[in-house]
């Protein structure tokens, strides 16, 4: 006989994450006003039915598939499966718990995983092995970075955890895309061996033209966001990628984006600025935003007025998919798949990144960048100050460096952090 | 005995999902009542601690089988919500309500404006045994004023 209770906790943090979605979302709706936040209270509201849909479908026995943030979790659809991202999972418990998952990193680092190594990935490979999580299968394209190669295989060699690997190749080209396409269709068959299951591409089909309809409104917030001022709050950029990663190809990412457009049009009308505060300093993060504290969005929105007007989750301008038929399907999802968001940045020369960071600074009126140099991503090391001189000699505004562990509060605390930005905005005033 | 028979069938892996899932409340709590004072709290009840500054105080949740500490300081960026008994506390406060009624009485108590009114607001808590409060009163009171943020300008939008 089926053990519910049992099978559940095959996703102990799905559960512990629901519980946090659960009570940050009570408190929210019961402390700030309605109108606060919009971002985070939908976000919350959508990816909190979505993990209580998958903890029941765990349940009943479903797999369970860990899969890096770059292997979009609607490519699974296919499949009755429950999706694991697992960059998601580190970054946002150490959102929205005190300590983060921090006990998880230390138990790697004293398996002698290197203390350098990306925490996203470090975080729930302690939680496999200190048993809160049984992936039945990984999968991961063969990039964006080492700690990728390195980490995921460690399921492998370790736990006997059966890895799939879509081969992502480093050139764009009409070839390349038709390589990965066959990659991704290949190893989804080779997932649905290893998990019992023929993949169903009709099913796939449905999730990926819901990801299509997210798109169309992705591209609408970021042609709002070209007002001044932003009519989109900071802490949608954090939920934005929250969606990606845990609600992708779901019904729920449409109505979270539904309702982020719907006050960022309101705002646009009314030339309204989030916040209370007027709008004073227009940011990018080329990179991503400190995962660690979330809350910072907010500190910036109110106390320097400073927009952050992208991060790297945020500034991928993709096509829809034409799903007219599974061969052209596939060769979009590849496309998307090689242009997502770090794919793109990380497994090319810096050049192209370079390009696109002073056409937004220019097109969306930047007066600065804030670069988070993340100890985990090695291949965005020189990035920092190439792009400085580029910002510098082409638009004329500055950047800032940020050394810090996007999800370790413990390298670079919040109040360096923010100090460093306090100092750094009165140059800029 | 019946809790003992239901107990003896949860695996350990039940127990200890169980165990970390109650703990994530308390936690999950403890990080956003700093988020929230640090973003939208007022230094007014900050600079009136005075001669209290330095003393711990100890909110505990019996339904939760766990408790917060704080130590009271005149500036709102030292305030900190820690989980875990305090060592030396001039004044304990037990919210005696059941687990789902939790975030509810903290919420209550963070969404008043501070002043005499909404301390007031509190007595019947009080009175009903809801929130029950051991050592100093005084203590206790300023502590509740620092968490209070309903005077922030964001409630007059």
């Amino acid at each position: 006989m089926v053990n519910k209770l049992e099978l559940g906790n095959r996703i102990i943090p799905y559960k512990i994450l629901f519980e946090c979605l659960e009570t940050t979302g009570e408190l929210i709706e019961r402390i700030l006003p309605e109108n606060e936040i919009p971002s985070l209270s939908s976000g919350l509201k959508h990816t909190s039915k979505v993990i209580g849909d998958y903890i029941e479908k765990a349940g009943e026995g479903w797999p369970i598939i860990g899969h890096h943030f770059a292997f979009q979790a609607e490519y699974l659809s296919c499949f009755d499966c429950i999706p694991v991202c697992l960059e998601g999972i580190s970054f946002f418990l150490s959102a929205l718990l005190p300590d983060g998952v921090e006990k998880y990193y230390d138990l790697m680092s004293n398996r002698g995983h290197p203390f350098h190594t990306c925490s996203s990935q470090k975080g729930v490979m302690g939680m496999g092995f200190d048993g809160i999580i049984k992936f039945d299968a990984l999968i991961t394209p063969t990039a964006p970075c080492d700690n990728t190669v390195g980490s995921y295989q460690v399921y492998k060699h370790l736990k006997d955890t059966p890895l799939i690997l879509p081969d992502m190749p480093f050139i764009r080209n009409v070839e390349s895309y038709e390589y990965y396409a066959r990659q991704l269709k290949d190893r989804l068959y080779e997932l649905g061996n290893v998990i019992g299951q023929e993949p169903d591409f009709e099913k796939l089909k449905r999730h990926i033209e819901i990801e299509n309809k997210v798109n169309t409104k992705e591209l609408e917030i970021f042609e709002l966001k070209k007002a001044i001022p932003c009519p989109v709050e900071n802490l949608f950029n954090a939920w934005g990628a929250g969606a990606s990663l845990f609600l992708s190809g779901r019904q729920e990412k449409l109505d979270f984006y539904d309702d982020v457009l719907e006050v960022a049009r309101r705002r646009y009308k009314n030339k309204e600025n989030y916040g209370g505060t007027e709008e004073k300093i227009r940011s990018i993060w080329p990179f991503m935003v400190v995962f660690f504290s979330l809350d910072l969005c907010e500190w910036l929105d109110r106390e320097i007025g400073m927009s952050i007007l992208f991060d790297i989750f945020n500034y991928s301008f993709t096509e829809p998919i034409d799903t007219s038929d599974d061969e052209k399907m596939f060769l979009g999802m590849a496309k998307r798949g090689m242009n997502y968001p770090m794919m793109k940045q990380s497994i090319d020369f810096y050049d192209p990144l370079i390009e696109d960071c002073v056409n937004l600074a220019k097109v969306y009126n930047a007066d600065c960048f804030i670069f988070t140099a993340h100890i985990g991503c090695k291949q965005f090391g020189s990035f920092g100050q190439i792009l400085r001189e580029a910002l510098r000699d082409e638009v004329g505004i500055p950047l800032l460096i940020i050394d810090l562990d996007v999800g370790d509060q413990r390298m670079t605390s919040l109040n360096h952090i923010k100090n460093k930005i306090k100092i750094f905005s009165q140059t800029l005033l | 005995m019946v809790d003992i028979i239901q107990e003896s069938n949860l695996n350990e892996r039940a127990i200890r999902a169980r165990d970390l899932v109650r703990e994530t409340k308390l936690l999950n709590l403890a990080r956003m009542a700093n988020i929230l004072i640090d973003l939208y709290g007022l230094e007014d009840a900050f600079q009136r601690i005075g001669k209290r500054e330095g003393q711990e105080i100890e909110m505990r949740f019996p339904s939760l089988e766990g408790a917060f500490n704080f130590t009271l300081v005149s500036s709102k960026e030292n305030f900190e919500c820690r989980i875990g008994r305090a060592r030396d506390p001039v004044a304990i406060i037990i919210i005696n309500v059941k687990a789902e009624k939790a975030i509810k009485i903290i919420s209550e108590i963070i969404r008043l404006p501070d002043g005499i009114v909404s301390i007031l607001k509190i007595i019947p808590k009080y009175l009903t045994r809801k929130l029950k409060i051991k050592g100093s009163l005084i203590a206790a009171i300023k502590l509740c004023r620092c968490m209070m943020i309903g005077k922030n300008s964001m409630y007059k939008r």
